[in-house]
């Protein structure tokens, strides 16, 4: 009985946030080079919306970790923790690297703008060989029986 | 790398492809099988696991460690192991080893052998992560390198990587001898089992707790020991985690695959005996070292004097060299007790100690060249030529000789045979050095002592002297004095009282441990707490048997109870020490010396009045006196009385403590007829106290002459009397007259009952005795009412007697034992304990006080409250005594009732000056109108008038008319004095038929009696059989006592008496007339007994009792009435209440009588009465239906109304 409760209330959350969660994680890596193109373009910064995202999606993926009923969706799908963990890593650099080119696009001053450019090319190279690095070493896997 | 490697490696999102690869879009059904644990996984995909430090190829003989595998209950051992090592090298490398050893040790080759062999064992032969890789046992005697070499074989071992550290954890397991310690050793084994070592060495499992041994051989045996709860490690000990939800509590323990190691100093077979087999067929190596040859010793000297050298330079910058000599004398100091260290602490302290000593004091140069030489005076050394004993540099110790100690100990005053005890020691030690220089085996004899006595002994005193004596002796190696008590040895909680015991007796060590009012350790069996610490203390002293003395101190009495509580203390305190109360003489020397060492002299003429003074404060059994103690008191009060004279006389000698300063109790001469002369009467008993007042004196003139004579005899007394003749107040002079006589030390007086002696529970009684009794040493102890003790059943009070007389016993002589109480109560309790009439020889008979001795009281008791007496009031009061003495009776208090009357008269005279007016000097005056008289007589009484109204029995008229006469005539003869005959018996028999109007009479003649003044009220108390006899044995004379008590002081008129004596001989009829006779006799005087019932019945009843008839000796017969008298009586009833007969009526009335009196059973009186009612109820009855009633109706009986009944 209180398996089965779990199991929908896992069932549930994945519906819900869950499912938003992983759209947001997919769609923000794509929109990110639209997003670039974007500003440089219009020569404005966008709207700050990187720490919310992260925030939202943190709050999210954190509950379905520690709630232990929640975690047997990962365990249901063995991708989705990889996935998430991935993906997430993958956003908040997506939204670090925008929030750099907005603090670059501030000031209208094209040279500001080119070295911030710059600044977020090396700032996304960077972290991408960082986590790249970081998975080599510890392979993620299915989520383990804590 | 491949590309698709670099593609890997950069884009991470690949793994989740992988992922999906590899367990599908969802898993599979069969999921717990899939989850791989995590440092499996780990180790699939070797990435920072344990083993990739070392190559595979190095770690192929290595055993797979199955303490891998988590297991919850077992604490994981976190060290890495940083072993490396091939086996095909293992031979090799332990050959190196050993010759490496072979230069660190001197000799023990075998030892060493054995040791490598121990150590190389588990390398060949395998072994896992769990169990020991092997027990070892290491055992010789102390200082033959055991340790040394396994730590040097564990140091090179580290440096081959055959193990991971160099550290040997140490346990020494005579931390915990007893299971109180078994939680800290836990916590012990935790830190040792799971601290980075690869060897834990264990020692002095002899003197630990089988409990802990247990654990031990568990864990060597299998690897793992199960605890017995779960425990979790916090703050650096192993907690148990009752009532915590804590995670990563364990339960069990490993060995880690740690090398065991014991070292013991026992043998084999000692070692089987504690472990026991089962553990011993663990064991992998038994190593013995063996003592040294003297050419190794002269080795090990060389060595230590060149660690000397090498010590000398480094820390105090000097080279050091020696002679042969030296060396010589060194290595003759070698001892196999003490073995190398025992010799390296010879050379620090005859060596190093005092050059660095010399360095300190004296400015040396750098590289300052020493030469040490030996010669007879000892070491010495030269110094830029200079020739310096080195003994003198070194501060001397407070190491007393065995002759300051003897010396110290002849100071002591008294006590031969302690000091003889002691000084026996040293020979008998003298002997055994013999024996073990002529190579016998020496025998230790059992040394704990216990030493008894009272206060202020000097026991301490004597403890400390015996561990400086023993220090000096060598047979201790301390010689320290550790001074406890019970507080000291006893925790507060469960588990602290071993503890706080094993810490003294740690302290003790090497010394005495002196355990002071011992016997409070441990009051009975109940006391757990004090078991314990003696439990403890025992095993202390088996384990330190060597050096370790106890002595326990106490009091005697209560020491041999002590010793009952634990059968095995007694035969571990062989010498048993009783310290003497001292002597007068000896308190005297000790005075002396006291007053000596404060700088005070004492003068000559004290000495005798001290050892009086001495004498007496030394009450035996009293043990409050303080012997040494009280001297002290006595020399310090003094000292301040001296000082105070000086204050006031300031040319006096300032160092004098003269007779004055002593302020000696002076005991003037005992004035007895002084302090008799108050007593009033009692003439024998002061005759009897001047008879032994005279002994006393005799005594005394032989004491002065100088003649010893034992005329010491058994004082205690037995007052017997009634209450209120004065046996306290003459219980008293007799106690101030023995301490004025030097007979009692003290002289108080302590009274108690029986209520002071006995106790309301089982087995208190005795000890409340004994308090009491000895609260009265010295004095006299006076027990009032002590028959009350012995009463029937009463199992305490006969507890209290028994104590008593064995007190009485024991201290004879110094205490008197009064026992007072009725006359013939106090001889039936004198008959009720045999012992008791022995003990007591002196039996002193208090009379009641004469009118005359009370009327003396009085007026005594009067002057004393400050009354005066008015001249008239006198007489009046003499009188009104004289009364109170008549009437008085045994329990009426003799003295006391005096008192109480005159207190009744203070009463009146307050209430009289409260409501007249007085003038003030009379205030204090009682007149006789105070003295209110007793009761008043009522002279109106007339005797005829009361005849008059009994119809007929001029007999018995006749014979109350004759009795009325003589009391009166006695009354009158008494009044003037004459001799008057109060023993005349008034008891009666009245015989009669029913109704002859016995009771009535009866009635008369308490009236009589009363107005007389032979029975103090006119209250006639009828009763008959019913209320005599009871159902049940033993209460028919309870219940006749009861109503023979309630006519006391009047007339008991016993109706159809001889029933009484029918029904058989079992009938307790019987008894009811015997308990009748009996306090008929008892209380002739406030008694008056009539008997009545039918003539023929009466008659049969004295017959058949013919002891009634002399204590009845009026009888006196009521005859039957005639007709006409039958007549008289029905006219007295009819007329009395207002009724007249008509004529035919009367006739009637005179027919019906004369007809009814003939009949057998007439009922006389009663027969008139009931026809009377009778005639009554029919006139009633005849009236009822007439309406009209008139008076004269109402009133005439008809002779229709009468009828016979």
């Amino acid at each position: 009985m209180k398996s089965k409760l779990a199991a929908a209330a896992a069932i549930l959350y994945f519906i819900f946030p869950m499912s938003i969660v992983l759209i947001i994680l997919i769609f923000t890596p794509i929109m990110f080079l639209s997003d670039v193109s974007t500003i440089r373009t219009a020569g404005f910064a966008g709207p700050q919306t990187g720490i919310a995202m992260i925030g939202i999606c943190g709050l999210f993926i954190g509950i379905s970790m520690l709630v232990p009923a929640l975690r047997r969706m990962y365990r249901a799908i063995p991708w989705l923790y990889a996935f998430i963990t991935i993906f997430f890593i993958n956003v908040i650099i997506a939204n670090t690297a925008l929030m750099i080119l907005n603090k670059g696009y501030e000031v209208t001053n094209s040279t500001r703008h080119t070295i911030f450019l710059i600044l977020m090319i090396v700032f996304i190279i960077g972290a991408r060989l960082a986590m790249s690095i970081y998975f080599k070493k510890r392979p993620v896997t299915s989520v383990e029986v804590r | 790398m491949r590309l698709r490697d670099v593609i890997k490696f950069l884009l991470p999102e690949y793994q989740i492809i992988e992922v999906y690869k590899e367990k599908g879009f969802f898993a599979k059904k069969n999921r717990m099988q899939t989850a791989v644990p995590m440092l499996q996984r780990q180790e699939l995909r070797g990435g920072g696991g344990l083993e990739n430090t070392a190559p595979i190829q190095s770690v192929s003989s290595k055993p797979v460690k199955t303490a891998q595998q988590p297991q919850e209950n077992t604490a994981a051992y976190q060290y890495k192991d940083k072993t490396k090592w091939n086996s095909a090298e293992i031979p090799g490398i332990f050959g190196e080893i050993r010759s490496y050893l072979t230069e660190d040790l001197v000799g023990q080759n075998e030892f060493l052998d054995q040791l490598m062999i121990a150590f190389k064992r588990p390398y060949i032969t395998g072994f896992d992560g769990n169990r020991p890789k092997n027990t070892i046992f290491v055992l010789g005697g102390r200082g033959t390198g055991r340790k040394t070499g396994i730590y040097r074989a564990i140091h090179y071992m580290k440096q081959y990587r055959l193990v991971s550290s160099e550290t040997v954890m140490k346990i020494d397991l005579a931390s915990y001898p007893t299971v109180s310690e078994f939680p800290l050793f836990l916590s012990d084994l935790y830190k040792c089992l799971y601290g980075q070592s690869d060897a834990i060495l264990f020692e002095n499992f002899e003197k630990s707790h089988s409990s802990i041994i247990d654990v031990i051989s568990v864990l060597a045996r299998t690897g793992t020991f199960a605890l017995r709860s779960r425990y979790v490690f916090q703050n650096n000990a192993l907690v148990e985690a009752t009532g915590m939800l804590v995670q990563n509590s364990i339960s069990e323990l490993s060995a880690n695959g740690k090398f065991f190691i014991f070292a013991s100093e026992k043998s084999e077979e000692d070692v089987f005996d504690v472990f026991g087999p089962k553990f011993m067929s663990s064991v992998g190596d038994v190593l013995h070292t063996t003592s040294f040859s003297k050419g190794e010793v002269r080795m090990l000297t060389l060595r230590i004097l060149a660690e000397l050298k090498e010590k000398c330079r480094g820390q105090l910058s000097i080279g050091i060299a020696w002679d042969e000599q030296v060396l010589k004398e060194t290595n003759r100091q070698f001892k196999t007790s003490t073995g190398v260290n025992g010799l390296r602490n010879y050379v620090h302290e005859k060596f190093f100690m005092p050059i660095a000593e010399y360095k300190l004091r004296h400015s040396l140069d750098t590289d300052e060249r020493v030469m040490l030489t030996h010669s007879d005076t000892g070491y010495s050394a030269i110094i830029r030529g200079k020739t310096i004993p080195l003994a003198a540099l070194r501060p001397q110790k407070m190491a007393a000789g065995i002759e300051e100690v003897k010396r110290e100990l002849a100071t002591i005053i008294g006590m031969d045979a302690v000091k003889e005890y002691v000084l026996q020691l040293e020979d008998h030690l003298k002997v055994q050095q013999r024996r073990v220089s002529a190579g016998i085996q020496s025998s230790d004899i059992s040394m704990h002592m216990i030493f008894s006595g009272n206060p202020g002994t000097g026991k301490t005193t004597i403890a400390r002297i015996v561990a400086k004596y023993m220090k000096a002796l060598g047979i201790l190696s301390t010689g320290q004095l550790r001074e406890v008590t019970r507080a000291d040895l006893v925790g507060q909680y469960v588990g602290q009282t071993a503890r706080l015991t094993q810490d003294a007796i740690n302290s003790a060590l090497g010394g005495v441990l002196f355990i002071d009012e011992a016997y409070a350790l441990c009051r009975d069996k109940n006391d757990l707490f004090g078991l314990e610490a003696i439990d403890t203390l025992v095993k202390g002293m088996e384990d330190n048997r060597n050096d370790l003395l106890v002595i326990l101190a106490g009091y005697g009495d209560e020491m041999e109870e002590f010793l009952k509580v634990n059968p095995g203390l007694k035969s571990r305190f062989p010498n048993l020490i009783h310290f003497e109360d001292y002597t007068s003489e000896e308190l005297w020397k000790i005075a002396l010396h006291t007053a000596h060492s404060k700088g005070y002299r004492i003068a000559a003429n004290c000495e005798e009045p001290l050892l009086r003074l001495f004498d007496k404060r030394q009450i035996k059994g009293r043990n409050d006196s303080g012997n040494g103690r009280l001297v002290r008191n006595i020399v310090e009060s003094t000292i301040l009385n001296q000082s105070k004279r000086l204050n006031e006389d300031p040319t006096a000698e300032l160092d004098e403590l003269r007779y004055e300063d002593f302020q000696f109790e002076e005991t003037g001469d005992f004035d007895l007829d002084a302090s008799l002369a108050p007593i009033i009467g009692l003439t024998d008993v002061k005759e009897f106290v001047r008879l032994q007042h005279k002994l006393l004196i005799a005594e005394e003139k032989r004491r002065a002459a100088g003649i010893q004579m034992d005329t010491t005899q058994s004082l205690n007394m037995i007052f017997s009397g009634n209450p209120g003749t004065g046996k306290t107040t003459i219980a008293r002079v007799v106690a101030q007259m023995f301490k004025d006589m030097g007979m009692l030390k003290s002289g108080h007086l302590v009274e108690v009952d029986r209520g002071g002696l006995v106790s309301q529970y089982v087995g208190h009684t005795a000890k409340k005795t004994e308090e009491v009794f000895r609260s009265a040493l010295g004095g006299v102890l006076f027990i009032d009412e002590a028959y009350s003790l012995s009463s029937e059943g009463d199992s305490f009070g006969r507890e209290a007697i028994h104590t008593l007389v064995k007190l009485i016993e024991d201290y004879r002589g110094e205490i008197v034992v009064i026992l007072a109480g009725y006359d013939k109560e106090m001889k039936e309790f004198m008959k009720a304990n045999t012992g008791l009439a022995s003990r007591f020889p002196l039996q002193i008979k208090f009379p009641d006080y004469h009118a005359e001795e009370l009327f003396r009281i009085a007026q005594k008791i009067i002057s004393s409250k400050g009354f005066r007496l008015a001249a008239d009031a006198q007489q009046l009061l003499e009188e009104q005594v004289g009364q109170l003495h008549k009437q008085a009776t045994a329990d009426s208090g003799n003295g006391r009732m005096v008192r109480n009357y005159v207190e009744e008269i203070v009463r009146n005279q307050s209430a009289r000056i409260a409501t007249v007016d007085v003038p003030a000097e009379e205030m204090q005056m009682i007149i006789p109108q105070d003295i209110e008289p007793m009761k008043k007589v009522d002279d109106d009484f007339d005797l005829e008038e009361q005849l008059a109204k009994i119809v007929g029995l001029d007999e018995v008229k006749g014979y109350i008319r004759g009795l009325n006469a003589r009391l009166r005539m006695q009354n009158e003869r008494k009044k003037l004095g004459m001799i008057v005959d109060d023993s005349q018996t008034m008891h009666m028999i009245f015989k009669g038929n029913p109704g002859t109007g016995k009771t009535m009479v009866a009635r008369t003649v308490a009236q009589v009696l009363y107005h007389i003044g032979v029975i103090r009220t006119n209250k006639l108390i009828e009763t008959d059989r019913a209320d005599l006899v009871a159902g049940y044995v033993g209460q028919t004379a309870m219940k006749t006592r009861e109503v023979v008590l309630s006519a006391m002081d009047g007339v008991l008129f016993i109706d159809e008496a001889y029933a009484l004596a029918q029904g058989g001989t079992n009938d307790f009829g019987k008894e009811a007339i015997d308990t009748l006779v009996k306090m008929m006799d008892d209380h002739r005087d406030r008694l008056v007994v009539i008997l009545a019932g039918y003539s023929e019945d009466m008659d049969q009843f004295l017959v058949i009792n013919p002891g009634l008839r002399s204590r009845f000796p009026n009888v006196i017969e009521f005859s039957d009435y005639s007709t006409e008298q039958l007549l008289r009586i029905s006219n007295q009833f009819f007329e009395g209440r207002g009724y007249v007969l008509d004529l035919a009526a009367k006739e009637k009335l005179s027919e019906i009588l004369s007809e009814a009196s003939k009949e057998p059973h007439f009922g006389n009186g009663r027969y008139v009465r009931n026809l009377y009612e009778k005639a009554i109820n029919n006139q009633a009855i005849r009236l009822s239906t007439d309406p009209h009633l008139t008076r004269e109706e109402l009133m005439t009986i008809q002779s229709a109304d009468l009828e016979r009944v």
